[in-house]
């Protein structure tokens, strides 16, 4: 499917991820939204035949007269590869690009604003950074909604706080995501017996839950985790101010940030050889293989990440990697191609790009 | 009972009724269908939760009539609300006030927003307006109960509250939210249902 010509296939942003951020060896990066529903439309489903063409009309303008830099997509005037780039980006959820309703997005330069509209609420205000960022996304998140809520008054009431179209986000309808890679915590060693590191994550699990946090995949909601990168975020968006929200996800954090780097240490200690094979492994096969899924590739680099962050390989950085996971996605595979690609010829044209990039040192 | 996807062999998860001209027809569907056509769907905690609200067998009849009571504004039952999991427009929140109330504390532990006031209005701010429109409809309580004592308290309370507002009390009615709702407002940018 081709764009429909007179919109153009617009620029896009930067791959922030390859900028360094704080904690970096095991949070890869920092996700804060806000979910709004604006005063005098309908929650997206019970939308009216032509409330939704409105709807986006009205908030395009609105998010142009707080921030003219950013750019306007409105996701059924792009093809269905540019949808899925966006989506690769994190700019767009999976629930947004299959959508058909009138909807689009507007992201910065940098790639590290984006503002939904039309999808489950009226808005989705989301900022990112590299790392473990908390302080400087909630002052970015929050000076955004507080500029649009000016033109575009919001559903909210002191009971409740910001009246969502799902109750899971009623109150403040803030969502805190920090995806981390926890390689050492689900390593199943044979070394350690594999039970150790189940165990590990378990042990995340249990502590999030009860803090009224979830640990989830790298792209949220009913995702799974590969390449052992997860999602911690808060769930509770009642009771609780955003501060407290906040300061419950940095404690359980830097318990699971610790933890992880504990159990680096001890699998480094116990079997260095073994993780030495394991990432060396992994640079042999990105490096000579003709054909690979994203899955399996996905592995791969996550077992390299871990040999960077450990100091056991410098043939690759952080921000090379970090390039790949993005840019290695049937989205931007055919992006770049310029034409859509069968599932085995993109198994092809990754392994190409992953051997080239990992070569060209 | 199991019962597979009306597309495929998977187990159906999302049961759909729907009517249409008085008569009735279900659908039943895997995930994986439900969403290729674009049915929204509740979570799976959710959907475990909004199950754990349906009435006992002997209330069922009583709570038919709760079930079908729909919201002025956006048309939607409680039971619509149940099967997806998501609300029509901002006035259910009224409408709805008792299930959501207890749906809200099972979801959150707490139903009793703490954050800040639209506008970027500080947190004590936003909390003070909450305490203030509870102690407003305390005093009306109070007054109809003819607890003059209490009523002469909360009424002392609520002068306190104002002046840490900034005594722009805005002639605001007790419990009233500065969005009510779709289209509940005069004066707004567009409304839902407005010809225009």
């Amino acid at each position: 499917m081709a764009a429909r010509g007179n919109a153009g296939a617009p620029e896009l942003p930067d791959l922030w991820l390859l900028q360094p951020g704080k904690e970096q060896d095991v949070v890869v990066s920092t996700r804060m939204r806000l979910a709004r529903n604006v005063s005098g439309f309908h929650f997206k489903t019970r939308l009216r035949p032509g409330e939704a063409e409105r709807l986006e009309g009205h908030l395009r303008g609105v998010i142009a007269g707080v921030d003219r830099t950013l750019r306007y997509v409105s996701m059924n005037d792009v093809s269905a590869t540019l949808r899925d780039v966006l989506y690769e980006r994190h700019l767009v959820s999976a629930e947004h690009v299959a959508d058909q309703t009138p909807r689009g997005v507007a992201f910065s330069a940098s790639g590290t604003t984006s503002i939904l509209v039309n999808e489950e609420d009226h808005l989705r205000i989301q900022v990112f950074a590299p790392g473990l960022e908390l302080a400087d996304l909630d002052r970015r998140v929050n000076a955004l909604d507080d500029a649009i809520g000016m033109q575009a008054p919001y559903n909210f009431s002191e009971r409740y706080g910001y009246l969502t179209s799902c109750p899971t986000n009623t109150g403040t309808g803030l969502r805190v995501s920090v995806m981390l890679h926890l390689p050492a915590l689900s390593f199943r060693g044979e070394a350690r017996g594999g039970r150790v590191a189940e165990q590990g994550i378990v042990k995340v699990h249990k502590a999030a839950q009860k803090l009224g946090l979830t640990v989830r995949g790298t792209h949220g909601e009913s995702s799974r985790a590969e390449g052992d990168f997860y999602q911690i975020s808060n769930q509770v968006t009642l009771g609780r101010s955003p501060q407290q929200a906040v300061a419950d996800l940095q404690a359980v954090l830097s318990l699971v940030v610790d933890y992880e780097r504990n159990s680096r240490t001890i699998l480094l200690k116990d079997d260095r050889t073994r993780l030495e094979d394991v990432v060396w492994r992994a640079w042999a096969i990105l490096c000579h293989a003709r054909r690979i899924s994203s899955r399996e590739a996905l592995a791969h680099l996550s077992a390299l990440r871990l040999g960077v962050c450990l100091q056991l390989i410098d043939s690759v950085t952080l921000p090379t990697l970090h390039a790949l996971m993005v840019t290695m996605g049937p989205g931007h595979l055919q992006h770049a191609a310029g034409r859509e690609l069968q599932p085995r010829e993109r198994d092809a044209v990754r392994a190409q790009l992953i051997r080239e990039t990992l070569q060209r040192r | 009972m199991f019962r597979s996807c009306d597309r495929c062999d998977n187990p159906a998860t999302v049961h759909l009724t729907e009517i249409k001209g008085g008569s009735k027809t279900e659908r039943h569907l895997c995930e994986s269908c439900a969403r290729a056509l674009h049915v929204p769907q509740a979570s799976k905690e959710l959907q475990k939760l909004l199950k754990s609200f349906e009435p006992a067998q002997s209330l069922a009849q009583l709570a038919t009539k709760e079930l079908t009571r729909a919201c002025p504004e956006c048309g939607i039952t409680w039971a619509e609300f149940r099967q997806h999991g998501r609300f029509g427009c901002a006035r259910d929140y009224e409408i709805f006030g008792e299930e959501i109330e207890r749906l809200l504390k099972r979801i959150h532990g707490s139903s009793t927003y703490s954050g800040k006031m639209p506008g970027g209005g500080s947190v004590e701010a936003g909390q003070r307006l909450d305490s203030l429109a509870r102690a407003r409809k305390a005093l009306q309580d109070a007054i109809e109960a003819e607890n003059y004592e209490e009523a002469a308290r909360l009424r002392d309370e609520i002068r306190k509250l104002n002046e840490g507002v900034g005594g722009g009390d805005g002639g605001g009615e007790p419990g009233t939210a500065p969005e009510r709702g779709a289209g509940a407002d005069a004066g707004e940018p567009r409304r839902a249902d407005g010809g225009g």
